[in-house]
């Protein structure tokens, strides 16, 4: 394939702290989603879908678990000659002390060097948060018809959350005037989506001058954007009308797993045209056996159920046994529901065992009950 | 790594599945939903540490190149490994008549090349789950010229059908005194599952002395002749776990049915002993609206709005609002229309049924609908 001569950053250093402890051992965009998938999995299928070639990884909190998984390229087919992902965490480099990467905008400053490397001509910027299917490749066409220097993508959010966003204010050309971090009173609901092209000489000046700056946090939105738009570069907005989650609380990655049952249409995993690539796991298919019953559910090779399981997300390696009840639940890798347990409302995580007997959640709270260490039966 | 070289070997043209054999050769069957019937032995071969695989074949060998292609999926280090696929060349002759041995006889040279001293040879018809690593101890320990694997039935587990297997003929001690094909009969039999294990200084002997007498001059005809003059020693060794054969449609059916059963599942469930094969990539399987299942084992990529029970569906396949499907074998891409009732059916790939309502067949004669027709 030929290519586009963009290179692609992941943000991907995040701890997700509002995932509590499903994220005590491992980075926000290594946590499980959709029965198969890990989160990190969207932006680099969208890369691999949109004809991007190298992908760098920024990594920082506990990266371990999520290097060894964005190392192995072959798994979103970036493993051809000149193509690769790059785990980046932050490393000692001459003249610098070694630390951790300061802000968005320091991460990709502190890799100059390796995006060098490979003379691309754009940058695009993402985070590793994210659940969506992009082609970044329509977005380039965009930004190149536009003479742009930076294209952010924008997507339009009900206008009572618009606070809560980076809010981007925008001409009849889509070209953009203001940029609103969290307003009080939004002009506009278009909220950026963290996704940026950039012109990479440009933006590789502007990360050396930010750097030098002792007042900057380093931060593409409070910083790198502002300072774009004060010395009146094109700055344009690109609309994503699609599927789009933040998956970043308890309440949304329950939501965003419900959405592939309920909404099954919105976020179309099945889509031949734009797989979502993820690590292959050699397993059976999955398995109902004589005494169980699935209802209404989204279900990975792998799990083998005995009991009723309705509403649900099953991973990979659940088991379900007889007499259990599993409803409106997200069971990860491993998670074993042991005989006549109930689960309602909740997020099991990998390898919890929710002991024979044992209830978990509630079917008329509004409350989502994470479950990250096992659950005792009854004796 | 595992000293042998492991061999994959194709069926005789007595083992025909009706329909399904009409598109692609025996390797390439699907078997329970995602897998290929080739991913069976392969996997039992690297997951008992052996890297180099020749997978001969005398079908139409387009589907393994695709299945198999650089078989990293196979868990095979591709620096030290290789799985390599062999079509049999037939010059101005039906292929489907040429032997194994003479198939081995055309690479013989890059066998006797192979740095392993021991073969271990497999078929794709034959679902079992077997350690080669300790076969190949037990072959040693013998000092037998060539050890096979058997299984041995009687009133108890003998399975619906097993006409056209391989028996194995024992003299009054148990001696070996040959092979002979199953046309029914004794209640108690030995099946040889088809799986040998050699030197591959004998198995370069026995090639070279086939090719000499024909190339119809099957592995089981080479034994035969050698028995009789008591020019060989066989050892037997006797498999007694679960093991599937594939001998015509009733047993594909019924092999691929009897891995519903909870016991046989969690045998080949094994998180130690798994069996690979080529990723497609799929979501995992929805059930909208009504759909539910019970009983049945389901691959990814399936979306299901009807009834299924008893049943095994492959990857991809739809089934639609209010359509029940019982007792049937649905291979991957298959789609079943709404309020469609089908029950003993076994549909290929990418067939449809939408406009015929109901399909009941018997369970013990399932009907066969074609790849990619539509009814």
């Amino acid at each position: 394939m030929e290519n586009n001569n963009m290179l692609a950053m992941i943000l991907a250093g995040g701890r997700g702290t509002r995932l509590y402890d499903l994220t005590n051992k491992t980075a926000k965009p290594a946590v499980y989603f959709g029965g198969k998938y890990r989160i990190i999995d969207f932006p680099l299928s969208n890369c691999a879908n949109s004809n991007i070639n190298v992908v760098g990884v920024l990594t920082q909190y506990e990266p371990v678990q999520l290097n060894a998984y964005a190392g192995a390229g072959q798994r979103w087919g970036l493993d051809t000659r000149g193509s690769g992902v790059y785990v980046l965490p932050p490393s000692e480099k001459d003249g610098t002390k070694f630390g951790v990467y300061q802000g968005t905008a320091d991460a990709i400053y502190q890799n100059i060097d390796f995006i060098d490397e490979f003379k691309p001509n754009y940058v695009l910027i993402l985070s590793g948060d994210h659940i969506y299917k992009m082609d970044y490749d329509k977005m380039l066409a965009d930004h190149r018809n536009n003479d742009a220097d930076l294209t952010v993508a924008v997507r339009p959010v009900p206008w009572e959350e618009a606070p809560r966003f980076g809010i981007m204010n925008t001409d009849m050309n889509n070209r953009i005037l203001e940029f609103q971090e969290k307003p009080a009173e939004p002009k506009s609901n278009l909220a950026s989506m963290g996704i940026y092209i950039f012109d990479w000489p440009l933006l590789r000046q502007c990360l050396i001058d930010d750097a030098k700056d002792e007042n900057s946090e380093h931060d593409f939105g409070k910083n790198i954007i502002p300072t774009l738009l004060n010395e009146k570069k094109r700055l344009f907005a690109y609309n994503f009308n699609g599927y789009w989650k933040d998956v970043g609380t308890i309440d949304s990655l329950w939501e965003a797993n419900m959405d592939l049952i309920f909404h099954n249409d919105q976020l179309d995993l099945g889509d031949k045209e734009w797989k979502i690539y993820t690590a292959d796991i050699p397993v059976l298919p999955q398995y109902v056996s004589r005494t169980g019953k699935v209802e209404h559910c989204y279900i990975n090779q792998g799990a083998v159920i005995r009991g009723h399981v309705k509403d649900s997300v099953l991973f990979n390696g659940v088991t379900v046994d007889e007499g259990a009840d599993v409803q409106a639940s997200v069971l990860m890798p491993g998670a074993v529901i042991e005989k006549g347990a109930k689960v309602y409302r909740a997020i099991i995580a990998e390898n919890v065992v929710i002991g024979a007997g044992a209830v978990v959640g509630d079917k008329d709270s509004t409350k989502i009950e994470l479950v990250a260490a096992d659950v005792k039966g009854e004796e | 790594m595992t000293n042998a070289l492991g061999i994959i070997s194709f069926t005789s043209p007595a083992i025909f599945v009706k329909g399904i054999s009409n598109y692609r050769p025996v390797a390439a069957f699907s078997y329970v939903g995602r897998y290929r019937l080739v991913d069976i032995p392969i996997s039992n071969m690297t997951n008992s540490g052996i890297q180099n695989i020749q997978v001969y074949t005398n079908g139409n060998p387009k589907v393994l190149f695709d299945h198999i292609g650089s078989a990293r999926h196979y868990n095979i280090n591709n620096k030290h490994g290789h799985i390599g696929i062999i079509p049999v060349m037939a010059d101005g002759f039906s292929s489907e008549f040429i032997s194994d041995m003479e198939a081995y006889w055309t690479n013989i040279d890059e066998i006797e090349d192979n740095v392993h001293d021991y073969v271990v040879i497999a078929p794709v018809n034959w679902i079992y789950k077997a350690n080669f690593t300790d076969l190949i101890q037990t072959h040693i320990d013998s000092k037998a010229d060539v050890s096979m694997l058997y299984s041995h039935y009687d009133e108890t587990n003998k399975p619906a059908n097993l006409l056209n297997a391989t028996l194995i003929v024992s003299g009054e001690k148990g001696e070996f005194k040959g092979v002979k094909r199953y046309i029914g009969g004794p209640a108690t039999l030995d099946v040889s599952l088809d799986t040998y294990i050699m030197s591959k200084d004998k198995f370069v002997e026995l090639v070279k002395a086939a090719h000499d007498y024909s190339p119809m001059f099957w592995m089981t005809d080479m034994l035969n002749t050698l028995a009789a003059e008591n020019k060989i020693k066989v050892n037997k060794i006797l498999y007694s776990h679960p093991v599937f054969p594939i001998l015509d449609l009733k047993s594909y059916y019924n092999s691929n049915m009897e891995m519903l059963k909870e016991r046989n599942m969690a045998f080949f469930n094994d998180p130690n002993w798994p069996i690979y094969t080529r990723t497609n990539d799929s979501s995992p399987t929805i059930y909208l609206g009504n759909g539910t299942a019970e009983c049945a084992l389901i691959s990814n990529g399936c979306e299901i709005s009807g009834t299924v029970t008893e049943s095994i569906l492959g990857r991809g396949v739809k089934v639609g609002n209010g359509a029940i499907v019982s007792n049937c074998l649905i291979l991957p891409g298959a789609e079943i229309g709404d309020n469609v009732m089908l029950t003993n059916v076994i549909v290929d790939k990418d067939a449809k049924v939408i406009h015929k309502q109901e399909i009941t067949s018997y369970d013990d004669n399932p009907l066969y609908i074609g790849r990619r027709e539509t009814i």
